[in-house]
């Protein structure tokens, strides 16, 4: 399979004042051809600053990129400049924002925001985008005729609609989705994640699903990236980590999705809040929450080890048990 | 659309009868007689009765007030004793004066405002901020009456460049307008540079950018139009109340304006002048609001105009 996006060591701090906050800590994942690889954690394990970092949007004088890389089919899009950067930006690498009612521009019509894609990479005319914009909108469920609207004229869902439109109208080879359900209710959740699935197979984009729903990575992913504390703790096939999850966040996670089947029990819940970036903990950043933490789990940072080829952990406790076994190179660290 | 234009010029004519009662009744409520102000000192009472009569004070208030309306309606906005003359081309040729010093003035603002605005609310925090920020403090924090004798001092007596009262050449509007055009810039400056940084923050300008639009043009196009609404409500009151005349600009530069115009009616209690002038300058303000309204419509299409 060919690797499209590798992303190495990076780390990534917000500062402001004096404070600085960690939020993605040494992280390296990798996205191959056609590939759906979904990332998930908690909110502030930094799932939203890695695909902000991948688009190369941090925002200004608060988020920096500290260390590592991230390329997009051998190319550093840290080093890139500016103006090679908004070439790849909506045409290659393209996202679909959290909340469709903030993410549309209130002032132009949806039509316009999808067709400035198109003039913006393919410069077509504003003709020829006005009809490759309309097909796209038909695409996701949208009649021609609603063009010349505005965002407020629309539902929430239709908006996500809308901002799947304009993330996919020039065929991205990746498509980077930030929670894209997470704001509208849960009719239109399935909906819009069988529009992502089908538009996804259709063109044959490599997907980056970020969520904390582990039902949509079950139902839209091949591939699993559990992230805390700005790192990845443990990755792998979706049936591998699901069926059999190794690190002890993963479990606690797994644990809280409540079951229709079974007794009835008290709802799970992980221990603790979630790793605060101002101030992480030392060695294993998931140590002050878990239940089997050991004294090397205090001190030294676990280093990914790998359970098989479809399934890799991050964890000192797992580390004693499981076949150490070091994962092949140029695979997934 | 001209539906909903017309509608709303209906009622603005309901707020325009309220102006005319207001405005007639305040001058009623001012002490001190009319017509004694008219005759010398030494008029008889006799004198004084025949000029109210001539003046129509001596019907009741009522009947004033349907004369006053009937006149109106007839284009007549009464007559100035004090300048001998109908208040209708007076007040007109004084709005003209005023009109030319408050566009020139506007102008001005805007071009200087818009870009430092624009620029302060990016580049937020840089020395040009701080410069921008500074100016706009300056300019809504200075007097008029201290600017003004600042610019005469500099550029009258010390330069000898500019004349420091009157009207003729175009070097005697330089003055007036740039005093007018001042604390306009510094709002607007001040208004664009945080409306900016609001919008900047905006999930769809992150979006935008994602799309792969330059960030100039994130800038200028995308988040401009949305950090222009505040501006526009704003320019409109404020043009409105500039086209309404700057009494005290207009006096210490001695330009012959609406604002000097209301001042000496007042002061000369010429009671018919001084109700037309609150008349027009109620209009220009319905008028004003009136088109901010309109352009709103067009700028920001969640706004519905009703």
């Amino acid at each position: 399979m060919e690797e499209i996006l590798k992303i190495s060591k990076l780390s990534v701090e917000y500062r402001s004042g004096d404070t600085v906050a960690k939020a993605v800590n040494g992280l390296n994942m990798t996205l191959y051809k056609g590939q759906a690889m979904g990332l998930v954690g908690e909110s502030g394990a930094g799932k939203t600053t890695t695909a902000l970092s991948v688009m190369g949007l941090l925002p200004d004088k608060i988020g920096y990129v500290t260390g590592g890389d991230i390329e997009y089919k051998g190319q550093s899009l840290l080093k890139m400049k500016e103006k090679e950067l908004n070439t790849i930006r909506g045409g290659k690498i393209s996202m679909v924002f959290a909340n469709p009612l903030s993410s549309l521009n209130p002032v132009f019509t949806v039509g316009h925001q999808i067709t400035m894609v198109l003039r913006q990479h393919r410069h077509m005319t504003e003709k020829e985008a006005h009809a490759e914009a309309a097909k796209f909108l038909k695409m996701v469920g949208i009649p021609e005729y609603r063009m010349e609207d505005y965002p407020h004229q629309f539902s929430g869902g239709m908006r996500q609609r809308v901002g799947i439109a304009a993330a996919l109208v020039c065929s991205p080879e990746i498509l980077i989705a930030d929670e894209p359900t997470t704001a509208l209710d849960v009719t239109i959740q399935a909906q819009i994640l069988e529009l992502m699935k089908d538009l996804q197979k259709t063109m044959d984009s490599s997907l980056l699903m970020i969520t904390h729903n582990l039902g949509i990575i079950a139902e839209l992913c091949q591939t699993v990236a559990i992230m805390y504390g700005g790192e990845i703790v443990e990755y792998g096939s979706v049936r591998e980590v699901f069926e059999n999850p190794m690190h002890w966040y993963t479990i606690g996670l797994l644990n809280a999705v409540p079951k229709l089947t079974g007794k009835r029990e008290r709802l799970a819940s992980i221990p603790g809040n979630v790793a605060n970036a101002q101030m992480l903990p030392e060695g294993c950043k998931f140590h002050p929450r878990c239940g089997y933490c050991t004294k090397t789990c205090r001190t030294k940072q676990p280093e990914m080890i790998c359970v098989n080829e479809n399934h890799y952990v991050q964890c000192w406790e797992r580390g004693g048990k499981a076949e150490t076994k070091r994962p092949a190179k140029g695979g997934n660290q | 659309m001209l539906k909903k234009i017309l509608r709303r010029l209906a009622l603005t004519l309901i707020v325009l009868v309220g102006v005319t009662i207001i405005a007639f009744a305040l001058v009623r409520l001012a002490p001190g007689d009319p017509a004694v102000q008219m005759l010398p000192a030494t008029a008889t009472q006799e004198q004084i009765d025949n000029m109210r009569t001539r003046m129509g004070l001596d019907q009741s208030y009522v009947v004033q007030y349907f004369m006053y309306i009937g006149n109106l309606l007839k284009g007549d906005l009464g007559y100035s004793f004090h300048f001998n003359m109908d208040c209708g081309p007076l007040i007109l040729s004084r709005l003209v004066n005023t009109a030319k010093i408050t566009v020139i003035g506007v102008i001005i603002a805007l071009i200087i405002s818009i870009p430092l605005g624009l620029v302060a609310g990016i580049k937020r925090g840089s020395a040009l901020d701080t410069c921008a920020t500074a100016f706009a403090l300056c300019g809504q924090a200075m007097s008029p009456v201290w600017l003004c004798l600042l610019m005469i001092l500099i550029f009258s007596v010390g330069l000898k460049w500019l004349p420091t009262q009157g009207v003729g050449s175009w070097k005697n509007m330089v003055m007036p307008s740039l005093c007018v055009g001042f604390a306009f810039c510094s709002l607007v400056t001040r208004m664009l540079r945080s409306s900016m940084i609001d919008v900047l923050q905006e999930e769809y300008i992150t979006a935008t950018r994602a799309r792969g639009v330059s960030k100039f043009q994130v800038y200028v196009k995308y988040a401009f139009k949305n950090a222009i609404l505040p501006i526009v409500t704003i320019s409109g009151a404020q043009l409105g109340i500039l086209l309404c005349g700057s009494m005290v600009i207009e006096q210490i530069f001695n330009w012959p304006g609406l604002g000097q115009l209301t001042v000496t009616a007042i002061s000369s209690r010429d009671f018919q002048l001084v109700q037309s002038i609150l008349l027009i300058v109620a209009v220009i303000m319905v008028v004003c609001n009136l088109i901010v309204d309109i352009l709103y419509t067009f700028i920001d299409k969640r706004i519905s105009f009703n």
